[in-house]
C-alpha cells in the first residue's frame, strides 16, 4: 500500500488485492479506528473528532516529506519537512534502512543553505538544529538500492530532553530528482 | 509608617530608551498573545532544547497564526525599521508601546492582543512637521499550526481575498489578515498577489500602504486574527468589525486587567520589599496565562512560548493561587473544563483510560491524556474551591467526575505493593498508535509524573502523596456532601499511603525519602526535590521531616539560584537534563514550602527570595527551568506558571500562614515571619463571600471583615468573632 494515496497514479483494477490489501489486521485496527473516533465524537463532540483528525494530518504530512525517498548517484536521499517530535538541538542522529543500522560515516544531513553533515560528526559539542518550516535533506551512500517499498527510521538524541525520539516510515523509492527549475 | 512596594500603579514591566532585541516581550488577552522583543520587532529567537527558534508573532485560539512580523518603512528613498529607530518603548501585561524616528515622521507603534477575541492589532500613527510620502511594508510570516504540535509547520497554505483583505488557510486553521484601509499592494513570497485564489507553498505575505504624512497623526492598524477556520467561517466580518473597534482595545484591555487586579489582595512586607514586588508580578502574571480561547475552554495555559495550552497538570498547580487571589468564578470553570474532558471510555490512540483527566486540552477541542499523575489533583482541588467558597452544589455537581477519577486512581494501586503505580503511559500509547497512519514518532519516555523526561518507575513518592490527597479530599468532600457510602474506603486508602510513605521510603544513609519504589519494593535512590511534598503534606515526624528539609538544602540538590532535579551526586546527573539536574522553580517553591512546614520560616523566607529574585530580574516573567551549574536558563519557557503560581501559594498558605474554610465562616491565620519584622499588611482577602484585611505587627493582627455574615479569625489560641462589616484585634501576645 503507498502510504501516501493523495499523491500517488491512479490504483489499477484489482492490483493490490490480497493480503496487502487489506489484512486482518488492518481491518482490526481500522475497527479500532472507528470504534475510538466513535468515542470521541460522542463524548466530546464531532468537532473535536475533527480536530484531532486536523492534527494527525499535519503531523502525517508535515514531517516527512511525501515522495522524497529518491535515489541519488550514489546511494539515496529523502527529506525532512519539520522536525520530528522535538525542537531544537540533537546530539546523536542515527538512521536504520530496512531495519539495519547505517554507517553514520556514510549519512549526511544538509540544513538549508548549509554544507552537508555527516551523522558521524554530530555530538555533544556539535550538535545539529534541524529548522522548523525549512527542508533538511539527508543523504545514504549505498551500493544498491533496490526499487519497491524501504522503511526509513531515525533516531535522534536530544541534548536537553533525555528520551530518544524516532520516526519511522515507508515510502516507495523513486527515481533521481531531476535538475532544480 | 509601612513603605508601599507594590508593581507601580502603571503596571509597567519594561521601559527601554535603546533597542533590546534579547529581552522576551509576551502581550495577552484572553484569546490571544503576541510575542515579540524589546527592540519593538515582532521577532523573538530564543534558545530552545538546545538549538535556537524563533517564537515572534501573533497567536490566538491556541494557534500560532503567524512567525515573524516585521515591519519596515520608505521615505524619501531612506530605509528604515523599527529597531535601529527606536526612542522609547514600554510593555505592559497588555500592550507593548513604542516611539520611533524615521527620519522627521515621529512613528508611534503599538501591538494589542484583542482583549477577548482571537487575534492581535498592530498599530502604526504617523505624524510629521512637513508633509511627506510614508511606505510601510510588513512582512508576516504565516504559520498555522496548534502549539501543542511541537516544531512543525505547515508548507502549503491556501490564500484568498477577504473584503480588503487576505484569508490564509491550513488544515483546520486560518487566519485573517484585515488592515484598517486598502493596501497599496500586496505580494506572496515577494511576487505580486492580485486577490487571486491561491494554493501552494508560502514562506510569506507582503503588505505595503503608501500614506501622505502630515502634522494631524494619520494611523494604520493591521489587525490578524484567526485561529480555528471555525472561528473564521463562522465569523465573515472577523477582523473587520473587530478592527472598528481597535481604537477601544488598549483601553478596554487596561481595563480589564485594573479590573481583575482590583479584586485582588494586595500584600505590603516592608521587611521583604522584594517578596511584595515580586508578589505583585507574579500575581500579575499568573492573570497572563489566563485563556478563554473559545467557548467552551476556560482555564490558563501553562506558559509561554511553547506551552500556551491548557496543561491540566500545570493548571492543577496555578489553580490554588488562583483562588487565593480572589477569582473563585475562573477556579470554577477551569475545573469545570477540566471535568468535561474526562474520558469516559477507554481510547487508546489518545492515551485515555475511563476517569483519566487529560494531560493537554486544546481549541478544537483537541485533547491528550496518559499522564500517571495529572487526574489526581483535581478532588483536592475542589475541596480547596469548596474552602474558598465554592458551594457544595458544586460538589454534588462534580461528584460523579471526582468519584470516576478516584476508581482510575484505585485501579492503578497495585495489589502487592499496595502503592500507587506510574509508568509505562507512553508505551501504551505508541503500541495503540503503532498500526495507523504512514508516519509514526515517539520518544522512548518510559514514564509521565512531573518529571516526564526520567524514569521514576513503579511509585514515585509525589505521586503517593498527590494519591493520598486525592483519596482524602473525596473522604472529605464525600462528608460534606453526604455522600458518605464510601467515605470510610476512601480514607482508608488515603491512611494506608500515609503510613507507606512515612515508613517505606525512608532513606537513612541519607535521611532523606527514596525517590521511588519498585513493584517489588526495591528503593530508587536518586535524591530529588519530590520528597519535600511528602514534608509538606504532614506526613512525616517532625525530626524526620526537619532532616528532610535539611538535607534537600545541602548543595548537591541546592543552588543559589533553586532546587536541581536531581542530585549532582548522582551518576545520571546532567546540568542540561530537563528533569535529570536542571533547577526548576517550582522546585524551590516545594523546598520553600516545607521549610515553613517543619518550622524552619528563615530557610522558607530564603527559597522564597529566591525566587523573587527571578520573577523581578526577568521583568515579571519567570522561567521554568535554568541550567544546573549556572543561573542560565537554559530550555526554558521565559514564563511558566509552575515558576510564579506555587510561590504566590506558598506566600499565603506558608508565610502568612493561612487556611480558610469559607463554609464554616472561618479564616485561620498563622504567620511565619521571621524576627525583625515589624508589619505586614495583606488587605483584601476574599473570603466566605466577603473581604478581610490583615495589619499584622509582632503583638497583634488588626482585621476588618466586610462581608454578608459573620467571620471567626483564629490565630494560634486567639479567636475573634466577628459580625458582618466588622472589625477587631487578635492579641498574639501569650496570656
Amino acid at each position: 500500500m503507498d502510504s501516501f494515496p493523495g499523491h500517488r497514479r491512479p490504483n489499477r483494477y484489482g492490483s493490490r488485492i490480497g493480503a496487502d490489501a487489506m489484512p486482518c489486521g488492518k481491518l482490526r485496527c481500522d475497527l479500532s479506528l472507528l470504534r475510538q473516533g466513535v468515542s470521541v465524537a460522542v463524548g466530546f463532540g464531532f468537532r473535536s473528532l475533527e480536530g484531532l483528525v486536523d492534527v494527525a494530518q499535519l503531523v502525517e504530512q508535515s514531517v516527512y516529506e511525501p515522495r522524497s525517498l529518491t535515489r541519488t548517484p550514489s546511494g539515496f536521499g529523502f527529506t525532512l519537512l519539520n522536525p520530528p517530535l522535538r525542537m531544537g538541538a540533537f546530539s546523536s542522529v542515527r538512521l536504520l534502512w530496512n531495519g539495519v543500522a547505517v554507517d553514520p560515516q556514510r549519512a549526511a544531513l544538509c540544513l538549508p543553505g548549509s554544507v552537508p553533515v555527516r551523522l558521524s560528526s554530530v555530538g555533544l559539542t556539535d550538535p545539529v538544529t534541524l529548522p522548523v518550516g525549512r527542508r533538511t535533506r539527508f543523504t545514504v551512500e549505498a551500493e544498491e538500492v533496490a526499487r519497491g517499498r524501504h522503511q526509513l527510521r531515525l533516531e535522534l538524541q536530544s541534548i536537553a530532553v533525555p528520551p530518544r525520539i524516532w520516526l519511522e516510515f515507508s515510502d516507495e523509492m523513486r527515481p533521481p530528482l531531476g535538475p532544480p527549475p | 509608617m509601612i513603605d508601599r512596594t507594590a508593581e507601580p500603579p502603571t503596571g509597567r514591566l519594561v521601559d527601554r530608551t535603546r533597542a533590546d532585541p534579547t529581552t522576551p516581550l509576551l502581550v495577552t488577552g484572553l484569546a490571544s498573545a503576541a510575542i515579540l522583543s524589546a527592540d519593538a520587532e515582532m521577532r523573538a529567537p530564543r534558545e530552545t532544547r538546545g538549538g535556537t527558534v524563533e517564537w515572534g508573532g501573533a497567536y490566538a485560539e491556541g494557534i500560532r497564526l503567524t512567525g515573524p512580523w516585521t515591519i519596515a518603512g520608505g521615505i524619501d528613498g531612506r530605509e528604515y525599521d523599527l529597531p535601529s529607530t527606536l526612542e522609547d518603548l514600554e510593555a505592559f501585561r497588555w500592550k507593548v508601546v513604542s516611539t520611533h524616528a524615521w527620519g522627521p515622521v515621529r512613528v508611534r507603534h503599538r501591538v494589542v492582543p484583542m482583549p477577548f477575541g482571537p487575534g492581535v492589532g498592530r498599530t502604526l500613527e504617523f505624524s510629521s512637521p512637513e508633509p511627506k510620502r510614508v511606505r510601510v511594508l510588513q512582512r508576516i510570516q504565516p504559520f498555522l499550526a496548534p502549539v501543542l504540535v511541537e516544531g512543525i509547520k505547515p508548507y502549503v497554505y491556501r490564500i484568498t481575498g477577504r473584503g480588503t483583505g487576505l484569508e490564509a488557510r491550513a488544515f483546520g486553521w486560518a487566519a485573517v489578515l484585515a488592515p484598517s484601509f486598502p493596501a497599496t499592494s500586496w505580494s506572496l513570497d515577494r511576487r505580486p498577489w492580485d486577490g487571486k485564489d491561491y494554493r501552494g507553498e508560502l514562506g510569506e505575505v507582503g503588505i505595503v500602504h503608501d500614506l501622505d504624512v502630515t502634522a494631524v497623526p494619520r494611523s494604520l492598524t493591521l489587525l490578524v486574527s484567526g485561529g480555528l477556520a471555525s472561528t473564521v467561517d463562522k465569523d465573515q466580518e472577523l477582523g473587520t468589525t473587530a478592527l472598528v473597534g481597535s481604537r477601544v482595545w488598549p483601553p478596554a484591555a487596561e481595563a480589564a486587567w485594573a479590573s481583575w487586579t482590583a479584586g485582588t489582595p494586595t500584600m505590603e512586607l516592608p521587611g521583604a520589599p522584594q517578596l511584595a514586588r515580586a508578589y505583585d508580578l507574579a500575581r500579575s502574571a499568573v492573570r497572563a496565562l489566563y485563556t478563554k480561547p473559545t467557548d467552551d475552554i476556560t482555564g490558563l495555559v501553562a506558559g509561554y512560548p511553547w506551552y500556551p495550552s491548557l496543561w491540566c497538570r500545570d493548571q492543577a498547580w496555578m489553580l490554588p493561587a488562583v483562588l487565593w487571589l480572589g477569582d473563585r468564578a475562573w477556579a470554577e470553570a477551569s475545573i469545570r473544563t477540566v471535568l468535561r474532558f474526562q474520558a469516559t471510555s477507554r481510547i487508546p490512540l489518545l492515551g485515555a483510560e475511563v476517569g483519566e483527566i487529560p494531560m493537554q486540552i486544546s481549541p478544537g477541542p483537541v485533547f491528550l491524556y496518559g499522564t500517571s499523575d495529572t487526574s489526581l489533583y483535581y478532588p483536592d482541588l475542589t475541596r480547596r474551591l469548596v474552602d474558598h467558597g465554592g458551594p457544595l452544589d458544586t460538589v454534588r455537581d462534580l461528584w460523579p467526575h471526582l468519584r470516576a477519577v478516584a476508581d482510575w486512581a484505585k485501579a492503578k494501586i497495585d495489589t502487592t505493593s499496595g502503592l500507587f503505580t506510574n509508568g509505562g503511559e507512553v508505551a501504551e500509547l505508541r503500541d495503540a498508535t503503532a498500526h495507523f497512519g504512514s508516519v509514526h514518532y515517539g520518544f522512548d519516555a518510559v514514564d509521565t509524573t512531573i518529571w516526564d523526561s526520567t524514569d521514576r518507575r513503579d511509585h514515585a513518592i509525589d505521586a503517593q502523596v498527590h494519591c493520598l490527597r486525592a483519596f482524602r479530599a473525596m473522604g472529605e468532600l464525600g462528608s460534606r456532601i453526604g455522600r458518605t457510602d464510601r467515605v470510610a474506603d476512601d480514607e482508608g486508602v488515603a491512611q494506608r499511603l500515609a503510613d507507606a510513605i512515612a515508613t517505606r521510603y525512608t532513606w537513612p544513609a541519607e535521611k532523606y525519602l527514596y525517590d521511588s519504589l519498585g513493584r517489588d519494593g526495591a528503593p530508587l535512590p536518586k535524591l530529588r526535590p519530590n520528597a519535600l511534598l511528602a514534608v509538606s503534606a504532614g506526613l512525616l515526624d517532625l525530626d524526620t521531616g526537619r532532616a528532610t528539609v535539611v538535607r534537600a538544602g545541602q548543595d548537591d540538590l541546592a543552588t543559589a539560584w533553586g532546587l536541581r532535579t536531581l542530585s549532582d551526586r548522582d551518576a545520571s546527573y546532567d546540568p542540561t537534563a530537563y528533569h535529570d539536574g536542571q533547577v526548576w522553580t517550582i522546585a524551590t517553591a516545594w523546598a520553600a514550602e516545607a521549610a515553613f512546614a517543619v518550622g524552619d520560616a528563615e530557610g522558607g523566607l530564603r527559597w522564597l527570595g529566591t525566587i523573587a529574585d527571578r520573577i523581578v530580574e526577568e521583568n515579571g516573567l519567570a522561567n521554568e527551568c535554568y541550567r544546573g551549574d549556572r543561573p542560565e536558563p537554559f530550555d526554558s519557557c521565559f514564563l511558566l506558571g509552575f515558576s510564579v503560581a506555587p510561590f504566590l501559594t506558598v506566600l499565603f498558605e506558608r508565610l502568612w500562614g493561612l487556611v480558610v474554610r469559607s463554609d464554616q465562616h472561618a479564616l485561620s491565620v498563622r504567620p511565619a515571619f521571621p524576627a525583625g519584622w515589624s508589619g505586614a499588611r495583606l488587605h483584601h482577602l476574599a473570603v466566605a463571600g466577603g473581604f478581610v484585611d490583615l495589619d499584622w505587627t509582632p503583638s497583634r493582627i488588626e482585621v476588618r471583615w466586610s462581608g454578608p455574615g459573620p467571620l471567626d479569625v483564629r490565630s494560634g489560641d486567639a479567636t475573634l468573632a466577628l459580625g458582618h462589616d466588622g472589625a477587631g484585634t487578635l492579641d498574639l501576645r501569650a496570656p
